[in-house]
């Protein structure tokens, strides 16, 4: 029994210190108990996050393998009714991503108590956001404009509802952002106390994979394997 | 009862229950966020217990009309919403919200300020899912609510599925935030020599619901966000233009594993319940805790097996024939677990106790009915009939409310300082399992001979007697539940004072003062098993960590 119950608890303590390990990748000296729970909260939020716009995913599957053509003949007869992934929406994923990479290196440099470097980085995340916000608004704007609205028919619904939601992720992220770059100025983050900086990263990131997703399946799949 | 010297009741707690209004709007302890979500719970028990008698009237005989075809939809719809999503899970989601962190030696949620925000969205939800009866009609396609009968289509002129909608999703939402707060407590608070192999079985029940909820409840709200939108948007997904069985699929992928998360937290309080009652550790800790695993995998495998009779490819259904039919591998596990606690303990029956057996007997005789049900062919016959009906009773009833009964005898004493009335509680088990088992057993019969669920009334007088005899023990249950009721309010305050450890008990919520302070310890046990306070105990170091500090003059 002994080594059986070593054995188990070996493997849980294995388990905790891999989670807290994900949940503390940032550096800084993790005291006990290590696991800042800001962060795992964040980790575990994410993953409903990741089954919410799942089952938006796999509703979009249900409907394509469901339908004889897909997307579904439009009900005008333009040629360029349904969205291309050129050029906007090409440019919003070049614009997403990068605010990707200034995010990361702004939760960077709060942990290396460069401030200064901290706010131009945050301030630029804050403005590509703005820029990818801007562009889908206007890409929303056009495809009314050709017709192509949430009635139309079930790729249209299921397209707007998809970019939609990951629409107001990405404006509840900018919101969240601000907010940082407001804790940030009132001196509320160091290298040893930025855990609202590194959840905050994390969320982003994660609205930035959901949309490569979404480029790759609603645009790209769509234009070029019609 | 160890002779320890009962702490004085805390600050927090010493106005009655219904005194410090502005305390309970705006506290984030959560052990009184815990009595609000299991008060809300109970009262959505009564309503719902309420439209289940008025269901039971209406077809205690062939042809009556006690209401008319409308209103019935709308009842067995609410009777179904509330029972599901406002009692049972609303109600273990409070138990744990007061237990968990106290049987892991933490001083709070890892969250408190998001705990208060997750129980108010309850009633928020609450309100709107009601709403439905003020506009024109409440939800009445049942508590699935398929689609298209939820479509603008056929459902324009009530705004009670709309209100339905909204409610679900506002419930999802608060389910997911108790989850990650759940999580990230058991994870990050555990206090020290608290390893995970020493967690209580509740806790690990806790865990297994959280992670259910948190995967389940986004696509739930998905779903009810898609039917929201075809409805006031006008989009396609679940028209007849797009797919109705899409929604088939994401409503059962949450609903299937919310039959797990309903059960979960009472298999929990069941594995608490018997070893301390039976004087002896419970038998296969492990394979306990890998049993609940396997389910939370299980579970999401199986969602399909609600729709056999939809058209799906044959395949399809005999993959989630089986994967249904393997479910009773681990709860067969917890079964052959439970009851191997109990064999040749020196077993004590407690109310608690009797709950947790009634539940082992209730619950086999779901159990056994589910395989039936996953079996393609039988329940291409029997779908849709009153054996269903039956099966769920019996797994829902007799599985999570047994299970809640015996945790609330279990519990109450801590989270009051005082017992529940006995004799009151002997009265409560019994009347409650015979009217049962007189309700949902028969039931099977009228299934098996076709008496279709979901119809207002039925025109064949053989099935007169039946649902006679239903109907009674229905309004038994109902006396039973009041019996019960009156016990809890006479005990609140009037109960035999319970003092610290009524059971002797094997678990760190036993080690601190009933009620618990508002800081639930002043030092932590050491914690060196799955048993701490037994340890404690037997080796003669209990008197000593319960002995309160001198209090400052």
């Amino acid at each position: 029994m002994a080594p059986a119950a070593d054995a188990a608890n070996f493997a849980a303590d294995l388990g905790a210190a891999t989670l807290m390990a994900v949940a503390t990748m940032n550096r800084g000296t993790p005291e006990f108990p290590a696991i800042k729970p800001g962060m795992m909260g964040m980790y575990i939020f994410l993953a409903s996050e990741v089954m919410f716009f799942g089952s938006l995913f796999a509703s979009y599957f249900y409907l394509y393998g469901s339908h004889f053509q897909w997307p579904p003949p439009p009900p005008s007869s333009t040629p360029e009714f349904y969205v291309s992934w050129w050029p906007i929406p090409f440019i919003n994923t070049i614009i997403l991503l990068s605010s990707g990479v200034t995010c990361h290196f702004a939760s960077e440099a709060i942990a290396r108590d460069n401030r200064r470097r901290f706010f131009t980085l945050q301030i630029a995340t804050i403005v590509l956001g703005l820029g990818f916000e801007a562009g889908q608004l206007y890409e929303f704007i056009a495809a009314f404009g050709r017709g192509m609205n949430l009635t139309a028919n079930s790729f249209a619904s299921a397209f707007f509802t998809m970019t939609g939601f990951h629409g107001a992720h990405v404006l509840g992220g900018l919101v969240l952002l601000a907010l940082i770059l407001y804790r940030a100025s009132r001196g509320q983050f160091s290298s040893q106390h930025h855990v609202g900086v590194a959840a905050v990263t994390l969320y982003w990131h994660f609205v930035d994979v959901v949309w490569i997703f979404l480029f790759g399946i609603l645009y790209l799949g769509v234009t070029l394997f019609r | 009862m160890a002779a320890t010297q009962v702490l004085p009741r805390p600050k927090a707690y010493d106005d009655t229950f219904w005194k410090p209004i502005s305390l309970w709007l705006t506290t984030t302890d959560h052990k009184l966020i815990g009595i609000m979500y299991m008060v809300t719970g109970i009262l959505s028990f009564v309503i719902g217990g309420i439209f289940a008698l008025i269901i039971r009237l209406q077809l205690s005989q062939p042809n009556l009309k006690v209401v008319d075809p409308e209103t019935y939809n709308q009842m067995i719809s609410a009777h179904g919403v509330t029972m599901i999503f406002f009692f049972v899970t609303i109600f273990l989601t409070g138990i744990a919200n007061y237990m968990v962190p106290i049987m892991i030696g933490a001083r709070d949620m890892a969250f408190p300020r998001v705990n208060l925000l997750g129980f108010w969205l309850v009633p928020v939800s609450i309100i709107l899912y009601y709403s439905g009866f003020f506009s024109g009609g409440a939800l009445d396609a049942g508590w699935t609510g398929y689609a298209p009968l939820t479509e603008k289509a056929y459902q324009a002129k009530s705004l009670g599925v709309d209100f339905w909608a909204m409610s679900i999703i506002v419930w999802a939402i608060s389910g997911i935030m108790a989850s990650t707060n759940f999580l990230t407590t058991i994870v990050a608070l555990r206090a020290p020599g608290m390893k995970l192999t020493r967690l209580p079985l509740f806790v690990w029940a806790q865990i297994s619901t959280s992670i259910l909820l948190l995967v389940v409840g986004a696509p739930l709200a998905a779903a009810m966000i898609l039917v929201e939108f075809d409805r006031q948007l006008g989009t396609q997904f679940f028209t007849t233009q797009g797919r109705p069985v899409l929604y088939q699929h994401l409503f059962w992928f949450f609903g299937h594993p919310e039959v797990y998360i309903m059960i979960l937290p009472g298999f929990g309080m069941i594995s608490e319940v018997i070893p301390v009652f039976a004087r002896k550790p419970i038998f296969g800790y492990m394979s306990m805790v890998a049993a609940l695993f396997g389910i939370v995998f299980l579970s999401m495998t199986v969602w399909a097996h609600h729709m056999f009779t939809v058209g799906m490819n044959t395949y399809v259904e005999g993959f989630f024939m089986l994967m249904t039919m393997l479910i009773a591998v681990p709860t067969g596990i917890k079964f052959f677990n439970w009851i191997a606690t109990a064999w040749w303990g020196s077993i004590d029956f407690e109310i608690p106790m009797k709950f947790a057996f009634g539940f082992l007997a209730t619950f086999l005789i779901g159990g056994i009915t589910g395989v039936y049900l996953a079996s393609v062919p039988v329940d291409t016959q029997l779908h849709q009939s009153y054996y269903v009906v039956a099966h769920l009773h019996y797994v829902l009833f007799g599985g999570s409310v047994f299970t809640i009964f015996a945790g609330i005898y279990y519990w109450f004493p801590k989270i009051t300082g005082r017992m529940l009335n006995k004799t009151l509680g002997e009265w409560n088990f019994w009347t409650l399992f015979v009217g049962f088992n007189g309700t949902f057993l028969i039931m099977h019969t009228l299934g098996l001979e076709g008496m279709p669920r979901r119809i207002a009334t039925y025109s064949n007088e053989a099935w007169a007697a039946t649902n006679l005899i239903i109907t009674v023990s229905s309004f038994l249950i109902a006396f039973s539940v009041a019996i019960f009721l009156i016990n809890v309010v006479r005990s609140w305050n009037h109960g035999e004072v319970a003092g610290d450890d009524p059971w002797r008990a094997n678990t760190l919520e036993w080690a601190t003062a009933s009620p618990p302070p508002p800081y639930n310890f002043e030092r932590v046990p050491p914690v060196r098993s799955f048993m701490p306070l037994r340890d404690l105990r037997e080796s003669g170091e209990l008197e000593e960590e319960l002995t309160p500090e001198p209090a400052p003059a």
